[in-house]
């Protein structure tokens, strides 16, 4: 049962179901009237027939009335004929069947009374026969008596008296029977005298019973009254037909209304397409969620502003949210979707009604600002959207935070057809997001440029590995007090041959996002693996080797043992190891990844954090970590002694580090002052141009061979 | 007595142009039948198959090359058995408005299967002609192209009657008088057809086959002291005691004797007989001649078919 429903209620909706129900009403309705004008049809052959039957029936009455007079015997019968193959006709109709029982019983009594009818009009035909004949008789008689030889008077008289009497009955009187007896007894006595009053007197008493005879039968015919019943059964068929009519006229007011109901049900429907349709259309151009404009109504807003040939500045202006996908899988789809909406409002607000707002992605929206605006307005207000952004959000209890970042594009300076401006703006937008988020960039020209060297350099590295085209260089690190070198660190090198060398500033950024950086750094670490035992065999012995990582690596869940293999199959210790890590990256390790660092720990590396102050650890933090070295950033050291500021800085980390007992190392030294100036705040290691260069491997061995010769 | 004169001869006037009124028509010359039907009617009508001992055909008793009927008072059915009728003659049987001197059938076809079964004719039953008909395989055929379900009661009976359709005799002399033959009339015949008309033969002999469309006594005026009772046998009537269907005059000079009961042998005494019982009224001698002088001129023409055939049976 419940299927059916649901089959049902999935197939055909409430209006469908009602438009079913009266077509399928119309159509029994539509039979059932077929079948009452088969009766009504039916109807018209019977009424035929009735009218015949009653007149002929007329013609026996007429006949009937013919009394005295010449019959047309022949065309008695014929009208006898007829009335019967009439009769035979209803008889074996559908009669009963259209009209019901009760005519079967009215059809007998027709029938009952015509066979009567016809034995009267035949003793009729008999009757009459006989009285013309004998009344014509009758007057030869007396005539003759008249023109007679001997004339008798009396007789005459007598004669003449009672045909008289008889001639009563032409005239329609009836016959005065009492004195025509007492007249035939007078005659009575003149039959043996006269030849002509024996035959008159004969034929006299015969017609008297022979009218006598025949006025029964006329008496009969009348209470017989066969045209009554003829019309009893005309009446019934009268009121079947009437009842038969009015239920074709209520079907006929039904099957209008039912019609009429059925356009009002069609003309609803439509009604409701149309309002669909606009709905649909609403839809189509509109996100559902955020109710903002959608892609579709952008893309179409942003073609017809560039038509319009009267072009007015334009600002497009991406917004993307920052890490948006973290807080949707973490928190759920509920509250991020809630979060769109309130953002969505928020911006909306600041961008006022004229401009557009749309969201054409996740967590991507677009505005389009138009009407003029200096590059102040604009910076104030992207700044503002900024801002709103930053407001936390208050759902369900939660207070959440996020950022977004901005890329504004310019038309008609940025782009002068709707594709190059989009891309301009996502290329901005991507440069705000690559800058941290949480801010707003223009597009300049260099974005574009950088994109497509970002585009070359991502193409070419996929196969740079395979192709070799990498390449170590090493760079020493000393003691500054002594000079003495403590350790290299592993430098990778791209030689491409289509884009020639490309600097590590570039291409590292570009395969840590694409991924690549995760097997180009198990090749750094094999590679600097072996380099390291070969410097071995060849009698070079230094402290340690460092190799630079990346959080991508160590977040893959077979580094640990991947890294464990390398050092086994190159045959390293992992003492002679130091893994650097940026400190930008240090904050990524959670407490998931914590452990694959202890676990490195355990093995006997060392780990260092690179371009230490361009970060955000917190002290904290640094604390738990389990870490050796930290390495001073070069911005710090370049500008020194002339930046007070970056002195400082270099000053405290390197106090700060000491005293949490990790070895400090300054990156980017490159003129004696900075050394001398780093020495006196006692940092530990040096390294950079001042003292070394990148070289390769075999520049490496030659050099150390000197210095080890100079100590 | 001037007052009643005028009167009468008003009424009188009145009744004889009534009765003038009446005027003998010719029969039509021919009749609209289905040729098929009619065939194989003709066929069954000379085939003694449908008599008991296989004897007798319809055409025995209703001889077509003499009179359509018999010569003898009563004829004679199988195994010799007397009739209880003279024969009427099968000729315009068809425009008679009943069949039988009693007119219990209404039509050719209803009378058609009767002498069939009466014992004292053709004695046999339904269920055995029916049997040798359907052996028979130029029956079965015959009977199939016409009906569908071949050979039945009905289609038997159907068939006969067809056949019995043609068997009219138009284009007598008094037919041909009728249609504008003035001369094809002797003056003496003229005379008898005035009193056939004055006597009053014509109040019950008229219509198309003057005769043969309504029922009266034999013996009005006289007792006929008939054997038969006629139409009392259906009608259980007093009053239809004696009552037989008046017979139809045409060829009337071919199928003496005359009478149900064939008791008048010549057409004078059937005349005679006419006026005394029925008419009941005197008939002079030359008067009685001169009716019969017309009926003689009655006779019509046999059908084309009738002529062709060979006389002997």
């Amino acid at each position: 049962m419940l299927r059916i429903k649901g089959w049902l209620s999935k197939h055909f909706d409430g209006v469908m179901l009602l438009l079913l129900f009266f077509v399928f009403s119309l159509s029994i309705l539509f039979i059932y009237l077929q079948n009452i004008d088969t009766h009504i049809k039916y109807y018209y052959e019977y009424k035929k027939t009735f009218v015949k039957l009653r007149t002929y029936n007329q013609e026996f009455d007429n006949t009937l009335m013919r009394s005295y007079r010449y019959l047309d015997n022949d065309n008695v019968t014929k009208t006898e004929k007829r009335f019967d193959s009439e009769l035979t006709f209803l008889k074996k109709s559908q009669l009963t069947k259209e009209f019901g029982p009760k005519v079967i019983e009215l059809l007998d009594e027709i029938s009952v009374k015509y066979t009567k009818k016809t034995e009267l009009i035949e003793s009729f035909k008999t009757l009459n026969a006989r009285i013309t004949s004998s009344v014509y008789y009758l007057y030869e008689l007396q005539k003759n008596e008249e023109s007679g030889d001997c004339k008798n008077i009396q007789i005459e008289n007598l004669l003449g008296e009672i045909l008289f009497k008889v001639g009563q009955i032409f005239l329609g009187t009836d016959l005065d029977l009492l004195n025509i007896e007492r007249d035939l007894v007078s005659l009575n006595l003149h039959r043996i005298v006269d030849e002509d009053v024996d035959y008159f007197y004969r034929h006299m008493t015969q017609l008297l019973l022979d009218v006598k005879s025949l006025n029964e039968i006329l008496e009969e015919n009348e209470a017989l009254a066969l045209d009554e019943s003829i019309n009893k059964m005309s009446i019934v068929l009268n009121k079947e037909y009437f009842v038969n009519q009015k239920k074709e006229e209520i079907i006929g007011l039904l099957f209008l209304a039912f019609a009429f109901i059925i356009l009002l049900v069609l003309i609803y429907m439509y009604l409701k397409v149309l309002n669909n349709r606009k709905e649909v259309f609403y839809l189509a151009y509109h996100d559902a969620l955020t109710d903002l404009p959608n892609r579709a109504e952008f893309e179409r807003y942003i073609t017809e502003v560039i038509k319009k040939k009267n072009s007015q500045k334009m600002i497009v202006l991406f917004i993307d949210l920052d890490r948006f996908k973290v807080i949707n899988d973490t928190l759920g789809h509920d509250i991020g979707d809630v979060m769109l909406i309130v953002l969505g409002k928020r911006i909306a607000n600041i961008l006022g009604e004229n401009n557009l707002l749309a969201r054409i992605g996740g967590d991507e929206f677009v505005a389009i600002i138009e009407n003029k605006k200096d590059r102040k307005m604009i910076d104030v207000l992207v700044a503002e959207i900024i801002s709103v952004i930053r407001k936390p959000i208050h759902i369900r209890g939660y207070s959440l935070n996020t950022t977004a970042s901005i890329g504004i594009a310019k038309y008609p300076e940025d782009g002068g057809d709707k594709r190059t401006l989009l891309k301009h703006a996502d290329s901005a937008m991507y440069h705000a997001k690559h800058n941290g988020g949480d801010t707003y960039a223009f597009y300049t020209e260099q974005l574009s440029i950088d994109i497509q060297r970002r585009l070359e350099l991502e193409q070419e590295l996929i196969h740079a590995l395979k192709k070799k085209e990498f390449t170590l260089f090493y760079q020493p690190q000393y003691l500054l007090e002594t000079g003495e070198i403590t350790g290299v660190e592993a430098l990778v090198r791209w030689d491409s041959d289509i884009l020639g060398v490309v600097a590590p500033e570039e291409f590292i950024s570009v395969a840590e996002d694409t991924g690549m950086i995760v097997e180009l750094g198990y090749f750094v670490l094999r590679a600097a693996c072996e380099e390291y035992m070969k410097w071995k065999t060849a009698g070079i012995d230094i402290p340690l080797i460092a190799i630079n990582i990346s959080s991508v690596q160590l977040r893959q869940p077979d580094a640990f043992i991947r890294f464990q293999k390398i050092l086994k199959e190159t045959g390293m210790q992992a003492k002679n190891i130091e893994l650097e890590l940026t400190e930008r990256y240090i904050m990524e390790y959670t407490t998931e990844n914590l452990t694959i660092l202890d676990d490195l720990r355990s093995l006997g590396c060392r780990i260092s954090i690179d371009d230490f102050g361009t970060g955000y650890s917190s002290m904290n933090y640094l604390k738990r970590l389990a870490i050796d070295t930290i390495k001073i950033d070069k911005s710090f050291i370049l500008d020194m002694p002339n930046n007070q500021y970056d002195e400082e800085v270099a000053k405290a980390i390197i106090v700060l580090s000491q005293s949490l007992g990790y070895e400090v190392i300054a990156e980017g030294i490159e003129t004696e002052e900075q050394e001398n100036l780093l020495k006196a705040y006692k940092c530990d290691m040096g390294q950079g141009y001042y003292f070394a260069k990148p070289m390769e491997s075999q520049a490496f061995i030659r050099f150390y061979n000197e210095k080890v010769k100079q100590i | 007595m001037k007052k009643s004169c005028f009167v009468f001869v008003l009424i009188f006037s009145f009744t004889i142009t009534q009765l003038f009124a009446a005027e003998l028509v010719p029969i039509p010359t021919d009749v609209e039948v289905d040729m098929q039907k009619v065939a194989l009617g003709e066929k069954l009508f000379f085939d003694k198959i449908l008599s008991k001992d296989k004897t007798l055909s319809c055409a025995n008793c209703h001889n077509l090359q003499h009179n359509g009927a018999d010569n003898t008072q009563y004829t004679e059915g199988i195994e010799g058995q007397v009739g209880l009728f003279n024969v009427p003659t099968v000729y315009n049987a068809v425009y008679n408005f009943r069949q039988f001197w009693d007119g219990r059938a209404k039509n050719l076809k209803e009378q058609a299967l009767n002498p069939i079964m009466n014992p004292v004719e053709m004695g046999n039953s339904l269920p055995v002609v029916l049997h040798d008909l359907k052996e028979s395989n130029v029956y079965s055929s015959l009977f199939k192209e016409i009906y569908e379900d071949g050979i039945t009661e009905d289609n038997l009976a159907d068939v006969l009657a067809e056949y019995e359709k043609t068997l009219i005799t138009p284009n007598s002399l008094f037919d041909r008088y009728l249609k504008g033959e003035l001369n094809a009339l002797t003056a003496r015949e003229l005379e008898g057809y005035r009193l056939f008309k004055t006597k009053g033969c014509i109040s019950c002999h008229n219509g198309v086959n003057i005769g043969g469309n309504l029922y009266n006594k034999f013996g009005i005026f006289k007792n006929a002291e008939s054997r038969e009772l006629g139409r009392y046998n259906t009608t259980h009537k007093e009053q239809d005691k004696y009552v037989f269907k008046v017979p139809s005059l045409r060829n009337i000079a071919l199928t003496a004797p005359y009478m149900h009961d064939g008791r008048a042998e010549t057409l004078e005494d059937a005349v005679n007989i006419m006026s005394k019982y029925q008419l009941g009224r005197p008939m002079q001698k030359d008067e009685l001649e001169s009716i019969v002088l017309f009926l003689k001129t009655l006779t019509g023409e046999f059908p084309q078919s009738v002529r062709d055939m060979n006389a002997s049976y």
